[in-house]
């Protein structure tokens, strides 16, 4: 019973990570995205530097789209799974985490109001 | 048994884990690994660009074209490369596109291939890549006299001769590395120029010391099942030794080299580039390039190094084969590769400390020819447009979705990336959605009055398991203008 019990709530949480369906389509699809405030303009910035590489535009290239939910942006930042390489609080400190996180919720907002979910 | 947070964190740690730990066994979804039927079709109703803007075709039926120039009649001109990766040579061309759209060609050459031209008091200034008997610069009047303003480059390799620039009275070229990371290996007899030239190496600009590291493969170019141990900067099957020291030379590899636009010797800008392909001066007055990065390919492959644009600093050395713009490859965590070893330093010292690149690029997008916008009418002054030909996926290393295929534009100062020019129906090449819009966009050059975006499109360049194909004919010229008022 606590075994199914733990299943069924794995599978909720695996149901509710593929729910957050990622939104990011890039200007010429979804029009400008407005980061003319000072948190989403630095998330901005931390994204061209540490993330857009491997996710440009927070879509798949070399690595896959980034999943638009501040829990699994957090822990995947910190731990570092898989290929992609785990950023410490030297080298990404929590405020920079903090607005890396608002952006990339702002820019699959975005793209989903355009598009629709 | 864990309190509800740890087990929610752990749960989530486990999903991650479960979709992003299996990278290793994912397949490659290139961009190129599709199939086509010709004749390739445009329009530029597949082609979504920023609002404010129209997308137009200026001429197709181009074989493997590379950049394009304007003369002082205000045409254009564009080089067609004469060779494409998969070993497939035509004749390097340089041709004046008509108001028609049709292709006049002002002349030809056997040195393939012609990557780039540059236009400057009427006549045309091109990079000639030199797969078969090293690189030049080539200078070419409108009515097709040509002059050999330079030679001797290293481009029987890997990379060639790229992308001129010219100002102040000197052409401004790239020269790309021989090999990817210093070392030739199997990837090069992949490439095909391993058989022709066997003791072909990376040459320094300036003297360099070796840790002595060398790397054990087969040896392809005997019949039998020996194997060979290949040192950097090292012809193939020749070990290094520690504390080797390589002299260095100019012309050498992996540097920003010029010459006057009269011709005479070749000087040294700037060195330690990868593939430095396309080159620009910013409003700022000051050089920018922009620098294929490293494969996960061959005896050092390094992994998930994106392409860079760098701001350039005569003199300086910028980090290959040691670095990432200012990250050591020794920083495993990020650039080993899946099941390989983590790369560590080939050279003993290293000339000076790698600069911060003024912006990072996606990894195997081949970020290529680019341009400043300088005109009000246009927009986004002072931004970088850089034509991304996309991925080799999965010669270079796999890919998950296709990079690149598309023009960004780049916020210098403080590095940002966003798309400008994309296919509507998706990431990849028109040929992945059996669409008509881009396929590979690897040079962008606005017009003399800086109102119009002309891009360059490659055309169609499937990728397999065994090599390349491009397809002759497919190249494009494309044109993007203001539609409303910035």
């Amino acid at each position: 019973m606590r075994r199914a019990g733990a299943t069924a709530a794995i599978l909720a949480l695996v149901l509710s990570v593929s729910a957050c369906t990622p939104g990011y389509r890039g200007e010429p699809l979804s029009g400008p995205l407005d980061v003319s405030g000072p948190l989403l303009a630095e998330g901005q910035r931390s994204f061209a530097r540490h993330c857009h590489q491997c996710h440009p535009g927070a879509q798949a290239g070399l690595g896959p789209s980034i999943t638009p939910s501040p829990v699994i942006i957090r822990i995947q930042v910190r731990s570092g799974l898989g290929a992609m390489p785990a950023f410490s609080e030297e080298r990404l400190p929590d405020a920079e985490l903090d607005a890396l996180v608002a952006y990339l919720m702002e820019l699959s907002a975005h793209g989903l109001a355009v598009r629709g979910p | 048994m864990l309190r509800a947070p740890y087990r929610h964190a752990f749960a989530a740690f486990l999903v991650l884990a479960l979709t992003t730990a299996c990278f290793p066994f994912q397949a490659s979804r290139g961009g190129g690994q599709t199939d086509f039927e010709g004749p390739r079709v445009v329009d530029p109703a597949d082609v979504a660009v920023v609002a404010g803007f129209t997308v137009e075709v200026v001429a197709e039926g181009l074989t493997f074209p590379t950049g394009v120039a304007f003369g002082d009649d205000g045409r254009a001109y564009v080089t067609e490369s004469g060779y494409a990766y998969g070993e497939v040579f035509t004749t390097p061309r340089l041709v004046r596109i008509e108001r028609d759209g049709s292709h006049t060609v002002v002349a030809e050459g056997d040195n393939p291939p012609w990557n780039g031209v540059d236009a400057w008091q009427g006549d045309l200034f091109v990079a000639e890549g030199g797969v078969l008997e090293g690189g030049r610069i080539l200078r070419i009047t409108p009515g097709g006299s040509v002059s050999v303003l330079a030679e001797g480059l290293p481009s029987q390799g890997d990379h060639h001769t790229n992308g001129p620039v010219v100002r102040d009275g000197f052409v401004y070229v790239g020269q790309g590395v021989v090999t990817n990371s210093a070392v030739v290996g199997l990837d090069s007899y992949g490439f095909g120029w391993l058989p022709r030239f066997p003791d072909l190496h990376d040459v320094p600009c300036e003297d360099v010391v070796l840790v002595g590291d060398s790397f054990e493969t087969p040896d392809p170019l005997t019949d039998g099942d020996t194997t060979v141990r290949t040192g950097a900067f090292s012809p193939f099957g020749v070990a290094a030794e520690p504390q080797q020291v390589v002299r260095g030379s100019v012309p050498c590899s992996g540097a920003i080299m010029r010459v006057p636009v009269e011709g005479g010797e070749l000087e040294l800008v700037a060195w330690g580039f990868r593939n430095p392909f396309g080159l620009a001066f910013g409003p700022d007055d000051e050089l920018y390039v922009t620098d294929n990065m490293y494969d996960d390919r061959g005896s050092r492959p390094v992994f998930g190094a994106g392409d860079l644009l760098w701001r350039v600093v005569p003199g300086w050395w910028y980090g290959w084969p040691d670095f990432h713009g200012d990250r050591p490859l020794t920083d495993a965590d990020h650039y080993r590769p899946p099941r390989r070893p983590a790369p560590g330093f080939v050279l003993a010292t290293h000339p000076n400390e790698p600069l911060q690149p003024a912006a990072v690029l996606a990894v195997h997008s081949s970020s290529n020819g680019f341009d400043f916008s300088r005109h009000a009418g246009f927009g986004f002054e002072g931004d970088a447009f850089v034509a991304q030909f996309g991925d080799m996926a999965p010669g270079v290393g796999k890919v998950l979705a296709p990079p690149g295929f598309r023009v960004v534009r780049v916020d210098v100062g403080t590095g940002v990336v966003q798309d400008f020019l994309v296919n509507r129906d998706g990431s990849g090449p028109a040929s992945l959605h059996g669409s008509a819009g881009l396929e590979r966009p690897v040079a962008a050059r606005f017009d003399p009055e800086g109102t119009a975006l002309y891009v360059v499109d490659f055309g169609v360049m499937l990728v397999t398991d065994e090599a390349p194909v491009p397809i002759p004919g497919t190249g494009v010229l494309w044109r993007v203008v203001r539609s409303e008022a910035p």
